[in-house]
């Protein structure tokens, strides 16, 4: 569920998905800068004559989809720049594919560097080259449990499929403008998965979607308060996992005052990810 | 092994005096312009200049040492006794220290310095041993052991400058051991310690990231050659005291530069109190840096207009760039100590307020700008010797100390339930 009309509770100008990107400059005219991250054209916008010429026309969700992002999270990365709370539902909605967010699986964790086989394919595709044939022979390279971290300027969505059908799983993120890393990785068989975790029972990981709690971008002690406050929704058996921007140092403690364990694992583009369960 | 924050009073009561220490100079100074017109060198002066850098200053960094370096790479403090023992060395060593300055004693002054130098060998095991666990060093430990070398060069040197008025035994001239001794605290100890901080604090608050840490590595090795060569060329009076303020300015340039960047890809655009503190801060170290290289040009029209340039450069880097840098860092940091102390555990549990709003933003506004009214005055009045100025400008200075004084307090105050009583008695009953 999202509101599709601009919110206007009281004094503070809340943008939604239809918002003109021109009110959202008129209320806090430092947003340029948000946007400019996710795409350098919007650098333009700086630029007085043509942000009048352009930004009445174009909605933040066109924005978005200009910029090859999704339109909910430029909206929520303006949310945390206007230092709103992001409503939630925004943040996990999405399955993996749409989501260029989505958490790290956990077949990837602890994966060391050797069994990575990386590919950058960016410096081919601004050519104009074609680069199927490329990847394609890097993953018939792949051996046993090997992975195929692919470099590109864009999602590569068709891969997706055919890589699938050779019981390839991907994991898709958005590091920057121009930047996506895809990891393609066998998912692990739960016969094969005798780690001494006991969640690993828990086999289709997709079945039993954990608790997310996105903390990223937040000024501290927000995380931990967030963290916490989510704790009692955890429910039996199940667990959370958060997101913070830094090791949960302070979190630790507080965890196991009320009893509960956690482990956490650091993400390839800087986030830590810390699962918690009872 | 989860890392542990040390318990809430160890940094805090660092915290409670340095502030303490710092209030005194500020409302002590509009009742003294007579001591600022004069030649720096003198008693007062000397009481005033070691109240800050080792009263309000050092024990700040100490405090927040205690609190941060902690949580910053990811262990645990070597002793919490240690660090409990050191603050009253410290506490006796200063006032000691500062008290026979001020009534011109040399032994009690000595004595003073001793026990700080005690002190700081007690920060520089328990920091030493923290450290040593650490797996991985990044640029940030570094600084900071870098730092607590510079601490214990300056404590070490500060007690042969002691020693030498009783036993005069040092020779040579005692104003180029005083510059030598001043910029070793104030760029190797104070200096190289905010950038390390800096690095990790400003992308944590203004909600950025450090990125990649070729400048700061280049910046550190450029401080530090720089601070070596320019200890060594102020001591002797060396023409190569150009050179390495030149070395030392690039490396301050350095840090600006990646500051400058870590800010311009923050996330979130509004720069709250504590940082705009942090930012102003960071245009008198510029300031500073120039002041700074300027004087060792010599260049300067007659030895009496140096001594009242190289006055106001002291006064600038002392308050224009630390007193701001710290104020801007303690309106972060303190907030978060007592919200973490009073309210962490009751999170999820009950409502409890954000840490944000403890400080509030008329009063901290109005501090900033009579806190830079007042530097700029009273720097100005001091370059230009003139009474008027100095005493408007400390009027200004106190004014900004009572406005720190409230805001510490609103902060304070939620470590005492009975003053900041939560909601949760409405909720009990509905």
């Amino acid at each position: 569920m999202m509101a599709r009309k601009t919110v206007g509770s009281g004094a503070r100008f809340r943008p939604v998905l239809d918002t003109k990107v021109s009110e959202l400059l008129k209320a806090y005219p430092e947003m340029i800068e948000v946007l400019a991250r996710f795409n350098k054209h919007f650098e333009l916008l700086r630029r007085p004559v043509l942000r009048k010429l352009m930004t009445p026309l174009v909605t933040i969700e066109k924005a978005a989809r200009t910029a090859q992002v999704d339109p909910r999270e430029m909206l929520a990365e303006i949310y945390r720049a206007i230092g709103e709370p992001v409503p939630p539902e925004w943040g996990t909605s999405d399955p993996p594919t749409e989501a260029p967010t989505a958490p790290m699986p956990e077949d990837l964790w602890n994966l060391p560097d050797d069994q990575r086989l990386i590919l950058d394919v960016r410096e081919q595709v601004r050519a104009g080259e074609e680069p199927y044939h490329r990847i394609m022979q890097a993953v018939g390279a792949l051996k046993g449990t090997q992975v195929l971290q692919l470099c590109n300027i864009f999602e590569p969505v068709p891969l997706y499929d055919v890589l699938e059908q050779r019981g390839f799983a991907h994991w898709t993120e958005r590091r920057g403008p121009e930047e996506w890393w895809v990891t393609f990785y066998r998912p692990a068989r739960p016969l094969e998965n005798a780690s001494t975790s006991s969640t690993s029972q828990a086999a289709p990981a997709a079945a039993e979607a954990p608790l997310v709690v996105d903390a990223r971008g937040l000024e501290p002690p927000q995380p931990m308060a967030r963290i916490l406050e989510a704790l009692p929704k955890i429910e039996a058996g199940g667990q959370l996992l958060a997101m913070t921007d830094r090791r949960p140092m302070l979190l630790y403690p507080k965890l196991e005052d009320r009893g509960f364990k956690y482990a956490t694992a650091e993400t390839a583009n800087g986030w830590f990810e810390t699962r918690i369960w009872k | 092994m989860p890392a542990r924050q040390p318990s809430l009073w160890v940094p805090l009561r660092y915290f409670i005096v340095a502030q303490g220490a710092f209030l005194t100079a500020l409302f002590w100074a509009p009742f003294h312009v007579s001591d600022l017109l004069d030649f720096y060198y003198q008693g007062h002066d000397l009481a005033l200049t070691h109240l800050l850098t080792l009263g309000w200053i050092t024990m700040t960094i100490m405090g927040a040492s205690f609190q941060l370096v902690p949580v910053a790479l990811e262990t645990t403090l070597y002793s919490e006794r240690m660090a409990r023992w050191q603050f009253w060395l410290m506490l006796v060593g200063i006032t000691a220290m500062v008290g026979h300055f001020w009534i011109g004693r040399h032994p009690g002054m000595a004595w003073g310095a001793a026990l700080v130098l005690l002190a700081v060998i007690l920060f520089l095991i328990n920091m030493g041993r923290t450290l040593w666990r650490l797996a991985r060093w990044d640029v940030i430990a570094m600084h900071v052991a870098a730092a607590l070398a510079y601490l214990t060069a300056t404590a070490v040197l500060g007690n042969l400058m002691a020693l030498d008025k009783i036993y005069d035994f040092l020779g040579g001239q005692v104003l180029r051991t005083i510059h030598a001794h001043a910029h070793l605290a104030g760029i190797g100890w104070i200096t190289m310690m905010i950038f390390g901080a800096g690095y990790k604090l400003i992308p944590m608050f203004s909600l950025s990231e450090l990125g990649e840490e070729r400048l700061p590595h280049w910046e550190f090795w450029a401080l530090n050659i720089g601070l070596f060569g320019l200890f060594w060329s102020l001591l002797f009076q060396s023409v190569w005291v150009v050179f390495f303020a030149l070395l030392v300015s690039l490396a301050i340039g350095l840090f600006l530069w990646k500051i400058r960047k870590v800010l311009r890809t923050r996330r979130r655009p509004r720069l709250d109190w504590g940082l705009r503190h942090a930012v102003s801060a960071m245009i008198y170290l510029g300031m500073v840096t120039i002041l700074g290289t300027w004087l060792a040009t010599g260049w300067v029209p007659g030895d009496e207009f140096g001594a009242r340039l190289a006055f106001g450069y002291g006064f600038l880097a002392l308050f224009g760039w630390v007193s701001v840098m710290i104020i801007g860092m303690m309106y972060k940091i303190i907030p978060f100590l007592v919200w973490h102390h009073r309210y962490s555990d009751l999170v999820g549990l009950r409502p409890v307020p954000l840490a944000t709003q403890f400080l509030g933003e008329a009063v901290p506004r109005v501090g900033f700008w009579l806190l830079h009214a007042g530097i700029v005055i009273t720097v100005g009045g001091l370059i230009l010797e003139s009474s008027v100025g100095i005493q408007a400008g400390t009027i200004g200075l106190s004014l900004a100390g009572v406005s720190f004084g409230v805001s510490l307090i609103r902060i304070y105050r939620h470590l005492i339930p009975r003053l900041t009583p939560l909601p949760e008695a409405n909720t009990a009953e509905a």
